[in-house]
């Protein structure tokens, strides 16, 4: 037994003595991580982290916080820490950045923030949907997706073209009633993949958008890629499921027992990280469609995954859809293997 | 597919927990696992090992069972049901429910064969509190029929480890012997609940049908609540969660997948409509539900139990699964199996395809009819011999069988528990006549000869009629009671059974729908009754009580006519008018008074609302002699036309309830005094001389608030419908022709037309004025 798993057996014993010896109310314990991950920072009381990434040569930066007060993380050299926002936001889903000074964060109830290396402000969008994702091939060119995925209608395209954000009408769907759209990603202003509701996937050839088919019905939560031959679809809500594009074909695949899944990142394009709910996390052959779990040693879900430039792999989520007021936050790393 | 089998070995000796136990001077055995004991129940009593604290909370949980919501608490905007019994009634609460009861699941089935559900999570609600029937979905291209199933004994369920599932797994039949079986699985566990086994948790399968089936929204249940469910059904980390060894805190306890997002809706009503105390109660009720008790071993069931092995039904009917308390005898490996395409409904439920489906618990089956998933089979006989797919095997060995051998298999299926409990109907097979003048009972007494008919009529009353007897080809209930239960057979029904009417409106004109004014609920397996697509007006019918039919019947003509007024010659802005049918005859019965008798009424019930056609009768007009589904006509003969009559005919009027005789003038005072009783006639006599108090005069009046309309019925206006009567009112809320109401106080406030003026006084009643007039209309 390793010292750091001793260690983390030690906690658990203080925490069980904590909590049923002293009468005192016990805060939610932070999980133990799995082997080969370890926590990034003590998030338990950080809110619910909803996405980590980092801009090109910018910090990893973890947002989401509560539904009524919006958050943020900044990994420093000396650690993690909050990041201090002038105004009050909702809670916060996703970001992409350019570069250390030009950051964007979408969040809920139509909340856009910009942020330039010394301070966030708010940029006024047309919408009040909550928003999901975000991602752009240039600082003028950005996609945000969103919607509240109850009312025909509610599925929310953005655009930014450098100046200010406007509606994109959503094309017409043969799938029916999809009202929302939960994550961008290209790998080009001409290569654009949407995901959301009900298995949609739409792609932007940077003149219309089009509909494809992939083989899943269910919520297709995230999307990712390296490059226009190898794109992959996560999500499943209960079940987990994958699709994955190869410059010409979808080939989808069930992965239960493995859980719906939230969050998919890779760089390389045999190899994937996904994450999703009852603590999944796992390391999916791309090729192959066929994913490596890690035994889950915890039931709070995750909502992203991400590799840095130093070579970490970050995991964020936490008590997520929990009804309450103990929002509880969960961040876990490891360091990122030479082939992934 | 015999690893499972070993369980067999004893288990017969096990339900009949008698003479097993090997003898001292018998060599020792290895230990095998036994039957757990303390599980077995009659249908729908509490499981034996429960505490008295989660007795209590079984006893709640069965009352918000039978609680029936209202819109002002949150019914709809949608809904096919207004309570939770509706669908789990049969034989008793917990149970599965009549034809009556079944519903649709609607998807749309895409290009790349990916199905994406439609309606309400994928469940097409009948109703909406508009009162227009909620229409399918335009991208709905695929709808399957489904029967309410029962829960008995789904806790044990719950509590059996996914290995123990998993163990009888073999999705590439390795062992080729036909049979596949592979588990759905659900957040990462193995789904055991729901005729895919789509669903993991217990808690999960109550929230989605509140919400699809009532427009209940609720939060899920707190860590808390969680961890004081009979079954352990917390997330890791709580102060007393067991732990796993190597001192994880995790506990992956597959009754904590439970859906955990709170569900809305935008009906008014603040969220959640359900407390989590309502919440917590149900699903307990639902852990703690006994497993139904077997009958004791006979020769004739063991006879049909070798049979059934040898036919190896056991390969997916598996006897036991092993549960912490021992084996569970559910007969059933709770895996997904291909049943071939005569089954196929096209809805895919997670790993679940078109032809896959759940092996369904035999345990209880005797009471559980009708069978499959679908409810097409009526008896356990023609449910075996749709069998297909994987099945078909074992269900072309019993069509091979003698047809003694095949009642010894079905003997020893009924031997499985619910056989004492099964109804025809809902009543128990033994039930008495209630007494005269009761609830339910002969208005007056009856001779012997007219006793036992009175019986026989209140059993056909109440039997459910099956698809082979022609039911359909479209229908609203496939039994009289279905509509009139409420609070005895021969009452009234709740909002969730009023039937829809359709009309067409042009330029304000009433136009005749074809095939007419019904919009039936139910047709054919997978498939919803079509309408006109020109109808653009739908009405909400709610159920009448027929209790006192009989009497009415019986008031002369000339009394009801002596209070026609349609000119309002009298000027006291009531007029009423009489309906004469196209033949001369009077009209009585009914929301437009356009039925004339109890004879004719049998007649028109019979044909429109159960879809059955009718023999011949000279000098009566009502019922459909012929249709055309595949059953000969006429389906329904004489003797059952007439048993039903007389027994109609016969039914007592509501008793007063709860009369307070020193109130009673000053409540009937104001009810003259408000204008009321210039309609609601408190009482007529009959020809031999009986008075009958229905607080009715049976005529056509505007009564239509906010220049509303109704369907046309004859000679019946879109604005006229006849007075109702008033007795037994306490018992048949909700109120008006269209159910809009769901208090006595609300009905009158939504009086308009020749009402209004009343309604107007009502409302200038002081409050002491308005109790008294209220309490005294509840004890009519």
């Amino acid at each position: 037994m390793s010292v750091k798993r001793l260690s983390g057996l030690m906690g658990a014993a203080l925490w069980w003595a904590l909590a049923t010896g002293c009468g005192e109310p016990a805060p939610a314990p932070e999980p133990d991580a799995p082997a080969g991950w370890a926590p990034a920072f003590d998030a338990t009381d950080a809110g619910w982290l909803m996405n980590v990434s980092a801009p090109p040569g910018g910090p990893l930066l973890a947002v989401g916080g509560r539904f009524d007060q919006g958050a943020m993380h900044q990994r420093h050299a000396d650690g993690w820490a909050p990041v201090s926002l002038t105004e009050a936001v909702p809670l916060l889903n996703w970001s992409h950045g350019f570069g250390p000074d030009d950051v964007w964060v979408v969040g809920n109830e139509g909340t856009v923030l910009n942020g330039d290396g010394v301070q966030w402000r708010r940029v006024p969008v047309p919408t009040a949907q909550d928003l999901w994702g975000i991602w752009g091939a240039a600082p003028d060119d950005l996609w945000a997706v969103g919607g509240r995925g109850r009312q025909a209608g509610d599925a929310t395209l953005l655009h930014y073209d450098g100046r200010e954000w406007t509606v994109v009408q959503v094309p017409p769907l043969q799938r029916d009633r999809v009202d929302a759209f939960y994550k961008v990603w290209g790998s080009a202003h001409d290569d654009v993949w949407v995901v959301g509701q009900k298995g949609a996937v739409l792609h932007w050839d940077g003149t219309v958008w089009t509909e494809h088919f992939v083989g899943i019905s269910d919520d297709l939560i995230s999307v990712w890629g390296a490059g226009r031959e190898r794109v992959v679809v996560v999500g499943g809500r209960s079940n987990g499921v994958v699709a994955r594009w190869d410059g010409q074909a979808w080939t989808s695949r069930e992965l239960a027992p493995l859980p719906g899944l939230n969050g998919v990142w890779l760089r390389t394009p045999s190899v994937a990280h996904v994450v999703g709910i009852e603590g999944t996390l796992a390391v999916l052959d791309v090729d192959t469609l066929t994913a490596h779990p890690v035994p889950a040693t915890t039931r709070l879900t995750f909502h992203s995954v991400f590799g840095d430039a130093s070579g970490d792999l970050t995991a964020v989520g936490g008590n997520l859809g929990a009804l309450a007021d103990a929002y509880q936050g969960l961040a876990w790393t490891r360091p990122l293997g030479p082939n992934e | 597919m015999t690893k499972t089998t070993r369980w067999m070995r004893g288990l017969g000796c096990a339900l009949g927990l008698v003479g097993c136990s090997p003898t001292a001077s018998e060599p020792p055995v290895p230990e095998e696992p036994r039957i757990a004991s303390d599980i077995f129940g009659a249908l729908g009593d509490v499981i034996p090992f429960a505490t008295p604290e989660q007795r209590e909370s079984f006893e709640r949980g069965r009352q918000v069972m039978l609680r029936r919501f209202t819109p002002e608490e949150g019914l709809g905007p949608s809904f096919n049901v207004a309570s939770c019994v509706n669908c789990h009634e049969k034989p008793v609460v917990g149970g599965g429910a009549g034809r009556y009861r079944n519903f649709l699941l609607v998807g749309q089935t895409l290009p790349d064969g990916s199905f994406v559900p439609t309606g309400v999570n994928g469940v097409q609600p009948h109703f909406t509190l508009e009162g227009v029937r909620r229409p399918t979905d335009d991208a709905t291209n695929t709808l399957a029929t489904r029967n309410p199933i029962p829960f008995f004994g789904v806790g044990l369920l719950a509590e059996i480890p996914d290995e123990v599932i998993l163990r009888n797994a073999d999705p590439d039949d390795a062992d080729g012997d036909g049979i596949s079986g592979r588990p759905n699985y659900d957040r990462g566990f193995v789904g055991r609940f729901g005729r895919k086994s789509q669903t993991v948790s217990i808690e999960g399968f109550i929230r989605g049908p509140v919400f699809n089936h009532m427009g209940l929204t609720s939060n899920p249940l707190s860590e808390e609540a969680k961890a004081r469910l009979p079954v352990p059904s917390a997330l890791d980390g709580l102060p007393g969660a067991s732990r796993l060894a190597g001192g994880l805190r995790t506990v992956r306890q597959a009754q904590a997948a439970a859906p955990d997002e709170p569900t809305v809706d935008d009906d008014g009503v603040p969220d959640p409509e359900m407390s989590e105390q309502e919440l917590f109660d149900l699903v307990s009720f639902s852990m703690l539900t006994a497993a139904p008790r077997p009958d004791a071993p006979t020769p004739e069931s063991e006879a049909g139990q070798q049979l059934f092995t040898q036919l190896r039904c056991d390969a997916c009917h598996v006897p036991a699964l092993e549960g912490p308390r021992g084996l569970i005898p559910l007969y059933s490996d709770l895996l997904l199996h291909d049943m071939g395409p005569a089954l196929d409904d096209g809805i895919v439920m997670k790993l679940a395809g078109g032809s896959e489906f759940r092996t369904q618990p035999l345990w209880g089956i005797a009471a559980a009819g009708p069978y499959l998933h679908d409810g097409r089979a009526d008896d356990l006989d023609e449910a075996i011999r749709l069998h297909g797919g994987e099945g078909q095997r074992s269900r072309d060995a019993y069509v091979a069988l003698s047809h003694a051998e095949q009642a010894r298999v079905l003997h020893f299926l009924e031997s499985l528990g619910g056989r004492e409990q099964r109804s025809d109907g809902m009543l128990p097979q033994d039930a008495p006549v209630p007494p005269t003048g009761d609830w339910g009972g002969p208005a007056a007494a009856l001779n012997a000869q007219d006793q036992e008919r009175f019986r026989q009529g209140q059993h056909l009353f109440d039997r459910d009629f099956g698809l082979r007897e022609g039911v359909g080809p479209h229908f609203n209930g496939d039994s009289c009671r279905a509509c009139h239960f409420d609070p005895v057979p021969g009452g009234a029904g709740g909002l969730d059974l009023d039937v829809t009417r359709q009309g067409i409106f042009v330029d304000g004109t009433f136009v005749y729908p074809m095939p007419g004014t019904m919009a039936h609920r139910h047709g054919a397996v997978d498939a919803r009754p079509p309408l006109d697509p020109r109808s653009n007006f739908f009405e909400r019918r709610q159920t009448p009580s027929l209790l006192g039919l009989g009497l009415i019947e019986r008031i002369p003509e000339a009394l009801i006519l002596a209070n026609e007024d349609p000119d309002d010659v009298d000027g006291d802005g009531i007029r009423g008018r009489a309906h004469r049918l196209a033949d001369g005859r009077l009209g009585r019965f009914g929301w437009k008074a356009n039925v004339p008798g109890v004879h004719e009424f049998v007649r028109d019930a019979l044909s429109n609302e159960l879809g059955l056609t009718l023999v011949d009768e000279p000098g009566l007009t009502f019922g459909a002699a012929r249709d055309d589904d595949d059953i000969a006509d006429p389906e329904v003969g004489l003797s059952t036309i007439e048993t039903l009559t007389f027994y109609l005919a016969s039914l007592a009027p509501p008793p007063r309830t709860g009369a307070r005789p020193d109130l009673d003038d000053a409540g009937l005072a104001l009810f003259h005094d408000v204008g009321c009783a210039k309609c609601h006639v408190p009482a007529f006599p009959t020809t031999d001389g009986r008075d009958v108090r229905l607080f009715s005069d049976l005529l056509l009046h505007d009564v239509m608030r906010d220049g509303r309309r109704s369907v046309e019925d004859g000679d019946a206006q879109v604005n006229e419908l006849r007075t109702p009567p008033l007795w037994g009112l306490a018992q048949t809320a909700p109120y008006l022709h269209d159910g809009a109401a769901s208090t006595v106080a609300s009905a009158i406030t939504l009086h308009g037309g020749e009402a209004a003026s009343s309604r107007r006084a009502y409302e200038a009643l002081s409050a002491p004025e308005r109790d008294a007039l209220l309490a005294f209309l509840q004890t009519l």
